[in-house]
């Protein structure tokens, strides 16, 4: 398919082709549109006379649009012309005078290429009498397979048809079948059986028109419609028998029920010869049909540095989709991008055909790098049975002298290589001396790997717990308190020790009377400091302490505060004394068990 | 009298016994090297020495060395590999593969190990079955569970696990709102790498201890319905395909084809040897 464009301010043309690659005696259908704001074309456009090609109209048609833009409104005109190219030369040709007069005068349309092929024997319709197949009922659907060639060169085009041949009487149904699209027949594909082939399958079940034959033996109207087509490319030479498809039709037997019925045809033998050794040409790389090679360069005229695009276009027919790439010549005075390709290729059922084009961005290393030599392909035509060597003309470019003077490391960063690997990938050794080291993978069979992950384990029991302690003193501050209460008492009994040690004996009995007070006021939640003996009595005796030990306590705080507040020195022995006494009732007072 | 014989008869079979230990002590299978290897090298000695004798490709001589080293009970992934490379460069493929097949037990991510141990798969006889292929959460365990060896799973395992509980406890006695919620986010992240570590040790210490697989030794088996010559054929397979052993039976062995249920048989011991 071709797409050419032109514009104008007014006027657009625009040209459709549905083939560019034709074999003599073949056409193509070319859609004209032009598109124009208000001017009215005043007649039919004109087309080249072309020696080998001809051009036949088919039909125009006219529509309008009305826009309306920006508060403007806009009218324009399509007028699509539609005409059919028979080709009857091979050659190549460019079409590019075909212009539309309209009434400010008239365009050309931009010029596209159509290359031509030499014919070659046409895929064979049906015979226009067919015998029904063997063990055929009474429904009278047949399917018929067929093939293009019986003996084939390997690589060379083959294209396997199947048919549907069915009676007048499912005329109807086939066709309201097709144009529903609905799944009249299945196509029942066997895996493997085309695995000499390379193969591409085309569908025709919804898109080719039925056509009116006659059956040997019958007198009643029959029709014919393609199904699928396998255009083929064979691997291997050999001898095959290919019977990749079966098809199961779904026929309306009566009104409401369709019946499957399903139909295998006989297998297709196709002989696949090999190629010829005679006359192979050493750049021969296994394409095989007919092919067209063409190189252009664009610009011509560049400076040192500057890259200039090859473009090769290889067009044939055959198996052009894994054509081997053309041969390129030295091209050691230039750096070279990696090449890109533009595939545009047609599988129909009449075979496959389309051009590929490579890209090749090219950086002359100086001025001398002046010319791309030929650029070769290599085929094998199976219509004449030749091998045939192809070549583009040599291009010459100029170059000029670069102003920069950079070139050379603006060479070295464009010189870039894809590395490729020739050999296998396999690696060296290991001789690392840690190989000699004994590894147990095994770790959780031994003690120390448990005791390691239990000890965290623990240690999150162990602060849980903890913290739960903590938040329930937090909330009972009087059990704290208590629980606190021996802690401080031998706070205070340190305090005074340290007062003993330096003759402070005034500080040692505030520390032990302290000891003493703090202690009850914390382990029994008594408020003492400030009570007179007998209240501090009352108040013990209610918290269930034996009265000896009141009046212990009672008597060491008066004579604590006695000897406190008569300022006193007393001596060492009593001081000692009394400290042994206090720690006494103290610790006696510790093993009361608490009740609050 | 009764007694008496008890006595006897528990001291008769004690003696039995610890004869039999002194005996299998007296008679290891002391490993014994090539000549070409002098007799004073040390482990490393021996290890250089084979990894020359594979440089100048002398690799029987080199395969002697690797050898004698996994005979003294060297258990280590590099050794193994070098085995391996002998091996394959000897053409003995079945061995290859086996000691390629114990070096990934210790190197899951040596990338020589990889390529070479896939090398050596695509010259195999048997096209194996492919493993089913997981994507998402599951596919990311398994990923995780294929680069990792078992022990490095243990302690990565074991790591997490202190790192996730220490910051569990500091957060937990931490009084400062701001810094708790700090915590919060490095909490779930290591705790959520603990789960997938742990998981994934635990089903590495079930592959390890429980799933036994074996290597194919001889050229070509035929796998046969039953546990006997006189069973029927029910398929065959070829040097260096692993298989999972299931069960024993005598001289035969119940195998499983991985990544396929159906190809399921019994074929001799002596032509499969245990990863």
């Amino acid at each position: 398919m071709l797409c050419a464009l032109h514009a104008s301010a007014e006027i657009k043309a625009t040209i459709k082709v549905e083939k560019k690659i034709l074999r003599v005696g073949e056409q193509t259908r070319m859609a004209l549109s032009v598109v124009t704001y208000g001017e009215r074309i005043q007649q039919e456009p004109s087309t080249p006379s072309l020696d080998g090609l001809n051009f036949v109209f088919v039909n125009s048609n006219r529509g309008s649009r009305f826009e309306f833009i920006n508060g403007r409104s806009k009218t324009s005109y399509e007028y699509t012309f539609v005409y059919d190219i028979f080709a009857i030369k091979e050659g190549k040709f460019t079409v590019n005078n075909i212009s539309v007069a309209s009434d400010s005068g008239s365009i050309k349309a931009e010029p596209f290429e159509i290359t031509v092929f030499p014919g070659s024997k046409p895929i064979p319709t049906r015979a226009p009498s067919l015998t029904a197949p063997k063990g055929t009922d009474s429904i009278n659907i047949y399917l018929l397979a067929d093939s293009s060639k019986k003996e084939v060169f390997q690589g060379e085009e083959l294209v396997l048809s199947y048919d549907a041949v069915y009676h007048q009487k499912w005329r109807s149904w086939f066709e309201s079948a097709i144009q529903r699209n609905r799944d009249y027949a299945i196509f029942h594909e066997e895996r493997g059986a085309l695995k000499n082939f390379l193969s591409e399958p085309v569908n025709l079940k919804y898109s080719s028109r039925p056509k009116p034959v006659r059956m040997a033996g019958n007198r009643d109207l029959f029709f014919q419609k393609s199904l699928i087509r396998y255009v083929l490319f064979p691997l291997t030479p050999g001898e095959y028998s290919l019977s990749p498809l079966s098809v199961e039709f779904r026929v309306l037997l009566n009104r409401m029920n369709t019946t499957p019925f399903k139909v295998q045809p006989d297998p297709i033998n196709i002989k696949v010869k090999p190629l010829p050794d005679e006359g192979k040409p050493d750049i021969f790389k296994g394409a095989v049909g007919a092919f067209t090679i063409k190189a252009q360069a664009e610009p011509l005229e560049l400076s040192e540095g500057e890259t200039v695009t090859l473009k090769i276009s290889l067009n044939g027919f055959g198996n052009v989709k894994n054509a081997p790439k053309p041969i390129l010549p030295d091209l050691s005075n230039f750096d070279q991008f990696d090449p890109t390709q533009n595939e545009s290729i047609v599988v129909d059922e009449s075979g496959m055909r389309g051009s590929i084009e490579y890209s090749h961005v090219l950086i002359p290393h100086d001025q001398n790098a002046n010319q791309i030599d030929p650029i070769k392909f290599a085929y094998f035509d199976p219509n004449t049975k030749k091998y045939i060597v192809i070549q583009t003309k040599p291009i010459t470019l100029t170059i000029h002298p670069s102003s920069s003077k950079d070139v050379a490391s603006g060479r070295m960063a464009f010189n870039r290589r894809l590395i490729t690997r020739v050999g296998d990938d396999f690696r060296f050794i290991a001789t690392t001396p840690a190989a000699t080291a004994n590894i147990v993978l095994s770790i959780h069979n031994s003690l120390r790997f448990w005791l390691i992950n239990l000890l965290p384990v623990l240690l999150l029991a162990l602060a849980m717990a903890l913290k739960w302690q903590r938040n329930y003193l937090a909330a009972r501050p009087n059990i704290a308190k208590s629980l606190k209460a021996p802690k401080l008492a031998r706070k205070l009994l340190t305090d005074a020790r340290k007062s003993l040690d330096k003759n402070d004996s005034q500080a040692v009995y505030v520390y032990l009377g302290k000891a003493i007070t703090d202690f009850i006021s914390n382990r029994w939640s008594l408020a003492c400091v400030g009570m007179i003996s007998l209240e501090l009595k009352d108040a013990l005796l209610k918290k269930g302490i034996d009265e000896n030990h009141i009046t212990s306590i009672t008597q060491m705080l008066d004579e604590f505060d006695g000897i406190r507040f008569s300022g006193a020195l007393q001596d060492q022995q009593r001081i000692n004394d009394d400290y042994a006494k206090t720690e006494e009732l103290l610790s006696q007072l510790m093993k009361i068990k608490n009740t609050n | 009298m009764k007694s008496l014989l008890k006595i006897s008869s528990i001291i008769a079979a004690f003696l039995i016994f610890s004869t039999g230990i002194a005996l299998s002590a007296e008679n290891p299978t002391t490993p014994v090297l090539a000549p070409g290897y002098s007799p004073e090298l040390d482990r490393n000695g021996v290890l250089e020495q084979a990894n020359e004798f594979y440089r100048n490709g002398d690799l029987p001589k080199a395969l002697s060395g690797y050898q004698y080293l996994t005979a003294l009970g060297i258990k280590n992934g590099y050794l193994f590999y070098n085995l391996g490379n002998a091996y394959f460069r000897e053409g003995n493929l079945g061995s290859a593969i086996l000691w390629y097949e114990r070096a990934l037990l210790y190197l899951p991510r040596f990338h020589d190990l990889n390529i070479n141990y896939q090398y050596a798969r695509t010259i195999l006889a048997d096209e194996e079955f492919k493993a089913p292929e997981y994507s998402g959460t599951l596919g990311f365990l398994i990923h995780i569970n294929q680069k990792f060896n078992l022990r490095e799973c243990l302690i990565i395992t074991g790591v997490f696990l202190w790192l996730f509980l220490t910051i569990l406890i500091i957060r937990m006695f931490l009084e400062n709102q701001s810094f708790r919620s700090r915590l919060s986010i490095p909490c779930w992240v290591v705790g959520f790498a603990f789960i997938i570590f742990f998981s994934s040790s635990v089903f590495k210490v079930y592959q390890h201890e429980s799933i036994r697989q074996a290597i194919v030794m001889a050229p070509a088996v035929e796998v046969k319905t039953g546990p006997g010559n006189d069973f029927s054929t029910s398929f065959s397979i070829h040097e260096g395909t692993k298989v999972k052993l299931l069960q024993d039976q005598g001289d035969w062995v119940r195998v499983l084809l991985p990544g396929n249920t159906t190809f399921t048989g019994w074929m001799l011991k002596s032509t499969v040897e245990a990863i």
